[in-house]
């Protein structure tokens, strides 16, 4: 028999539960990538079933399908040209009005398609039951219930979608009938375009056209512009008639058949009141329990996870320093031996113990919090500072990511809307502080000068990232935009989720940070070994001393922090022979350095985070700007603080 | 827009986060938080 093949997709609205369908239906035989040319990601999976060899790809949760965001975009085009067998269209039972107008717009597309009606289980609890046959009957789509997160109803739900392939995948589906004006132009529409061949179907083209979708309205304006004119022309006459722009008229009528759909499927059975979910978010959101129990969570996950990282990176460290000797008698302690312990390895234990112990629980409670709908709370609660720095809330939760490391945040800037906001958040979250920094601030302003300059520093690091971040915001051009986000219902994740999504990411972390790790310590080592580094001192020596007041080897441990921050530090203590820095240091000595190695450049397993989502160009010019700032800053901060010190 | 706020549609303001900060409101049936700047923007009128 020869194996048959099946593509499914899933599309669903944010918070659905897809994810969690996509890991049940496939396991660990997944991988996640990037959509070409895009930062939104891109995950697949294999499975065998019945016979079948089925892909499976998990399309990037959207509101809609109408063009507000990459992932949108991403979305259709994979439905319209990538044409899979069958599209399962994940629905949160719960929140069912909003879901469908999601479900309407997948119809359009003319795919073949199964719903998959998650959370029943909240939906219950919430006092909503609704009628699957009537829900089918309604949208002329099978429908089959699932509890995603207990595995209820995931294997019925490939069952149908398969025999919904099998059956007739070319079954054309009941479409949204709107108001008769909006009727009548879209017929027009399509008899215009009745020669035109296009990905998309005709009367969706139409219905996009009318909206003034502008990616479609480019693509056919290539084909024959005379049809933008004209959807133009019939859009503004909707507009007249209306008194609305014919996009909200569209919207609107979507929405009162997706109304109108949920209302007839479901019932309220019991009055809504307030439940366990209810009063735990009316607590975390409140205006003073709820900072309380952020500032107390907050404090809490970086206590936890800096006391847990410290203890396992330096039993790591430990571990794997024990292995000194038999790399020494393996491979000598000539130039080669010295190269491939002082080189690789140490590139790879500098990465490993910055992996195991800081970025796996960081990552683990991330997804924690995200799952079950806390960090949601957050950018609600946080919005408004944020905006004083031009970005609203959910930019928030990158920077919190940025305290523990740059990586991480950087990549999670994805969460914003736009590309330039994705930008200044990342640009404000290379100025956060990460746990190396720290390990800095703490070690030398900490330990030699008294809690309350470090503690003055982190302020006036804050101080910094807004006004830098005003400053960013000023200067890149663009117009804001608004927070606008579901927060959906709290609810217990699930576990297996959480997990993988950590894998996932730390394997993205791993693949980014590790080769530069590696490679730059190498490079070091070969330069330390050549002798290159004391010229590279003596370059920098106008600098380093003239200009920032420091010695002339600081110079060199700048630059080994480019490769972890700490390692400033670190070298500082292996160069000068001490770590007893008063002895060797000024206090200003101290704060001018550390202020230095706080903003001076992000490091390189940053700058490589930078480059992957925004190029070149972009992550120079960042890179470049901070050691400049940092620089200017160090000097200016020299000259003032002798005159109070 | 996308999110359900089309004109007509019933919108319940349950609170507002302190010094000025979004609205949480539900709308069909889903809770949203939205940014000061575009609550602002939103005219409606109060049912009876």
């Amino acid at each position: 028999m020869t194996e048959k093949k099946l593509l499914i997709a899933l599309a669903g609205n944010a918070n659905v539960g897809k994810s969690v369908i996509f890991n049940h239906l496939t396991g660990l035989h997944q991988h996640i990538g990037n959509w070409p040319g895009k930062t939104v990601e891109r995950a697949e999976g294999t499975l065998h079933f019945k016979g079948y060899t089925i892909d499976i790809v998990d399309l990037p949760g959207i509101y809609s399908l109408s063009t507000y965001s990459l992932e949108e975009l991403v979305s259709r085009k994979y439905i319209a040209v990538e044409r899979p067998d069958v599209v399962i269209n994940v629905v949160d039972a719960s929140v069912l009005e909003r879901n469908l107008f999601f479900t309407l717009q997948l119809m359009e597309l003319e795919t073949p398609m199964v719903i998959a009606l998650n959370q029943m289980d909240i939906a219950k609890s919430k006092g909503i039951q609704v009628d699957t046959k009537k829900l089918e009957q309604l949208l002329g789509v099978p429908v089959m219930p699932t509890v995603a997160v207990k595995g209820v109803g995931i294997a019925k739900l490939l069952e149908k979608a398969i025999e919904t392939v099998e059956k007739n995948p070319v079954k054309k589906h009941p479409q949204v009938t709107y108001g008769e004006e909006v009727e009548a132009k879209i017929g027009k529409l399509m008899e215009k375009m009745k020669s035109v061949q296009f990905v998309y179907p005709p009367r969706y083209v139409a219905i996009k056209l009318l909206e003034g979708d502008e990616e479609i309205e480019r693509e056919i304006q290539r084909i024959d512009p005379k049809i933008v004119s004209t959807a133009k022309k019939l859009a503004d006459e909707i507009e007249c008639i209306h008194g609305h722009c014919c996009s909200t008229v569209i919207t609107s009528e979507r929405y009162e058949a997706a109304g109108c759909i949920a209302r007839a499927a479901q019932k309220l059975v019991s009055p809504i009141k307030p439940t366990l979910v209810e009063r735990l978010h009316n607590f975390t959101t409140h205006k003073v329990t709820g900072y309380l129990t952020l500032v107390f969570s907050l404090l809490l996950i970086f206590y936890s996870i800096f006391t847990f990282g410290d203890y396992t990176s330096r039993l790591l460290s430990d571990l794997f320093y024990g292995l000194e000797p038999f790399f020494a008698s393996a491979f000598g302690t000539g130039i080669v031996g010295n190269l491939i312990w002082g080189g690789v390895m140490e590139g790879l234990i500098a990465g490993v113990t910055i992996v195991l112990p800081y970025i796996i629980p960081f990552y683990v409670i991330l997804y924690f919090l995200e799952n079950s709908g806390y960090l949601s709370r957050i950018a609600f609660l946080m919005d408004n500072v944020m905006h004083k720095i031009g970005l609203h809330g959910k930019a928030f939760i990158p920077m919190m990511l940025g305290f523990g490391c740059n990586v991480p945040a950087c990549l999670g800037c994805r969460i914003m809307e736009t590309q330039r906001e994705r930008l200044l958040a990342a640009f404000v979250t290379t100025l956060v502080p990460c746990a190396a920094t720290t390990v800095i601030i703490l070690g030398l302003v900490g330990d030699f000068l008294g809690i309350q300059w470090a503690l003055a520093l982190y302020l006036f690091n804050l101080v910094i990232i807004f006004v830098l971040g005003r400053l960013a915001f000023r200067v890149v051009p663009g117009e804001p935009t608004a927070l606008i986000m579901e927060m959906h219902d709290y609810r217990w994740p699930h576990t297996k989720t959480i997990l993988k999504q950590t894998w996932f990411r730390v394997a993205e972390f791993i693949k980014i940070a590790f080769p530069l790790i590696i490679v730059g310590s190498l490079v070091l080592k070969l330069a330390e070994v050549s002798g290159v580094l004391e010229t590279v001192a003596a370059v920098l020596s106008p600098v380093t001393v003239v200009w920032l007041g420091l010695p002339a080897i600081t110079g060199i441990t700048l630059i080994f922090g480019v490769l972890r921050k700490e390692l400033s530090l670190v070298m500082l203590g292996v160069l000068l022979g001490t770590t007893n820095f008063a002895l060797v240091l000024t206090p200003v000595q101290m704060i001018v350095f550390t202020l230095v190695a706080m903003f001076y450049i992000p490091c390189i397993a940053t700058i490589a985070a930078l480059v992957r989502d925004f190029g070149w160009k972009k992550s120079l010019f960042i890179t470049v700007f901070e050691i400049a700032f940092a620089i200017i800053l160090g000097g200016v901060a020299l000259r003032l603080l002798t005159l109070v010190l | 827009m996308d999110m359900g706020l089309t004109p007509g549609t019933t919108v319940t303001v349950v609170k507002s986060a302190p010094f000025h900060g979004p609205l949480e409101i539900l709308v069909r049936g889903s809770r949203l938080a939205l940014g000061r700047g575009m609550a602002e923007r939103i005219f409606v009128e109060k049912e009876r």
